[in-house]
């Protein structure tokens, strides 16, 4: 009886820490969700979406650093799907057992946790110094190789994944093996694998640091790549460090938009991740 | 000497699969393993195992967990290439020709070759497209045949009157019964010679098993069977001969009635009436 007591007694007392680490975890997040909430809905409004960043003292919006953070994702995604699936298809699919593959997915987890300024810094002394200015290209670069280790990993993932008795049986009527990938492997590992590819882009949203070092920033609207283009967290990190109230604001509103963002995608990703794996 | 070990080992099974191949009557035959020994990277998993496998007739591999029915089974069509450390020794003709001889086209051989897994393993497509992917691997077909062909390998399998109204369902969506039949008439609709089925019934309920009993019994007509079971009633009730296998070696091999009424090898007669394994 006193065991069984002592051991009610323990669990209470694990119990309530855990419960008490929990509340600490998520009052945390919630203090910054609410924060954010209260300073940045306030700098809400239709002109933050249709003016450009403005001089200081100044009225105006986002316009321009929203298109730039939306340009430069959108070419960093594009750059890096097809390499990351095809890289993870590789990884898991043919190169089995091979000591290459296995260097290959080493070095690819030690890049996905590489921290992004270095990203940054070899971005820029690869396309920034040669070409002696900063640009969007650049910018799109360095979001594309913190993305692409994030998708090669995930498309491993899901492939490993899927069942071996798939690849059997596809094996087993005579498919040949690119057919058994294209029509029945990436079909049972469809969700997961764009799962991945959102949080690759949720991930290089928040991105500042590579940013710094490449496409910088643009005062102005500007759709040329090949030069520095505004983008939402350098806008940010600059508006925020700056004595300008209005710029502060813009830059309170900045946050939101970007949080906002990354929470859609990340709930978008939870949905497709069930509907795979419910089906 | 080792030689000499499995030489004598494999001398009276032979023999026996001699004398029943001869009372099948039949003398056709479809595929003949000599002498075939297989290997799991270093670990030797059959110890030269030879079998005749008549033509349309139902020949069942039974014996104990790891005795290597199923690794028998999978060298017929040689799935086990997908596993760079597992290698076949020995011949295995199908029509004649050696199977295991390096150059042999995998894909023309599966084709001849199918076969039906322990878990059913419907592909993530509609239940059309699980029939049809199949059938389009090897030939053009109008819309109209392939419409044709895939009504008729769902009768086959005795599943067209469950799934017709809902052919664009997910293959998933199935029952396991179903699934399992699914992937029996996915098998069948691409025309195959040798139907290899590795333990198609014991992921299944009772009901479902004795469907796809029924089926093995209507599709023997047509195609030459290979099933591994471990239901020993199963095999009595489908099979025309038996295997027995045990740690790698071939015991015994002879008609079904006389295996299970009359084995002439001491371990068969422990295993079927259930004293091990």
């Amino acid at each position: 009886m006193a065991s069984y007591a002592r051991r009610r007694a323990s669990n209470t007392i694990a119990l309530s820490l855990s419960m008490v680490a929990t509340v600490i975890g998520l009052f945390f997040l919630a203090a910054i969700l609410v924060t954010l909430l209260l300073r940045g809905g306030l700098a809400i409004s239709p002109k933050i979406f249709a003016e450009n960043t403005p001089p200081p003292g100044s009225d105006g919006g986002l316009l321009n650093a929203i298109f730039g953070s939306l340009a430069m994702t959108a070419l960093a995604v594009v750059f890096a799907t097809p390499i990351g699936i095809l890289a993870g298809t590789y990884l898991t699919e043919y190169s089995r057992g091979s000591k290459l593959g296995e260097v290959a997915k080493f070095i690819n987890d030690i890049l996905l946790s590489a921290p992004s300024i270095i990203i940054g810094l070899f971005i820029y002394t690869l396309l920034v110094v040669p070409f002696g200015h900063f640009s969007a290209w650049a910018g799109a670069a360095a979001l594309g190789l913190i993305a692409l280790p994030v998708i090669n990993r995930t498309t491993q993932d899901m492939l490993g994944l899927v069942p071996n008795s798939l690849r059997e049986a596809a094996a087993a009527l005579g498919t040949p093996k690119w057919k058994t990938m294209t029509h029945v492997i990436y079909r049972a590992a469809r969700s997961g694998i764009l799962t991945g590819v959102l949080l690759a882009i949720a991930r290089v949203t928040g991105e500042t640091a590579p940013l710094l070092f490449t496409a910088l920033n643009n005062q102005f609207w500007s759709t040329d790549l090949g030069a520095p283009m505004a983008n939402l967290p350098v806008v940010i990190f600059q508006f925020a460090m700056s004595p300008y109230d209005d710029w502060q604001r813009l830059a309170w509103g900045g946050a939101l938009i970007i949080t906002v963002a990354i929470l859609a995608l990340n709930i978008v990703a939870r949905l497709l991740s069930n509907i795979g794996t419910s089906k | 000497m080792n030689d000499v070990a499995q030489s004598s080992v494999t001398l009276p099974a032979r023999s026996a699969a001699v004398s029943a191949a001869a009372k099948a009557g039949a003398g056709a035959l479809k595929m003949q393993i000599k002498d075939l020994r297989f290997y799991y990277g270093d670990s030797l998993a059959l110890k030269g195992v030879s079998l005749p496998l008549a033509e349309r007739k139902v020949t069942a591999f039974i014996g104990p967990s790891g005795c290597g029915k199923s690794t028998l089974l999978r060298v017929l069509n040689r799935m086990y290439d997908l596993y760079p450390r597992q290698r076949a020794e020995g011949e295995v003709l199908l029509d004649g020709e050696n199977i295991l001889r390096p150059g042999v086209d995998l894909n023309m051989l599966r084709a001849k070759v199918g076969m039906v897994f322990q878990k059913p393993t419907p592909f993530p497509m509609t239940i059309y497209d699980n029939i049809a992917f199949g059938i389009q691997l090897y030939e053009r077909v109008s819309r109209a045949e392939l419409n044709d062909r895939v009504e008729a390998a769902l009768t086959r399998a005795a599943l067209w009157g469950e799934v017709k109204d809902k052919l664009n369902a997910s293959g998933l969506s199935l029952s396991g019964g179903q699934q399992q039949r699914l992937c029996i008439a996915r098998t069948v609709a691409v025309k195959p010679d040798v139907l290899l089925l590795d333990e198609p019934c014991s992921a299944l309920d009772p009901i479902s098993t004795s469907k796809i009993e029924e089926l093995i019994d209507e599709l023997k007509a047509e195609y030459t069977i290979v099933i591994v079971t471990h239901n020993m009633q199963q095999a009595a009730r489908v099979s025309d001969s038996t295997a027995f296998m045990y740690l790698g070696d071939l015991i015994e091999f002879d008609d079904t009635d006389k295996i299970f009424t009359a084995p002439t090898d001491r371990r068969t007669q422990d295993y079927i009436t259930g004293r091990f394994g």
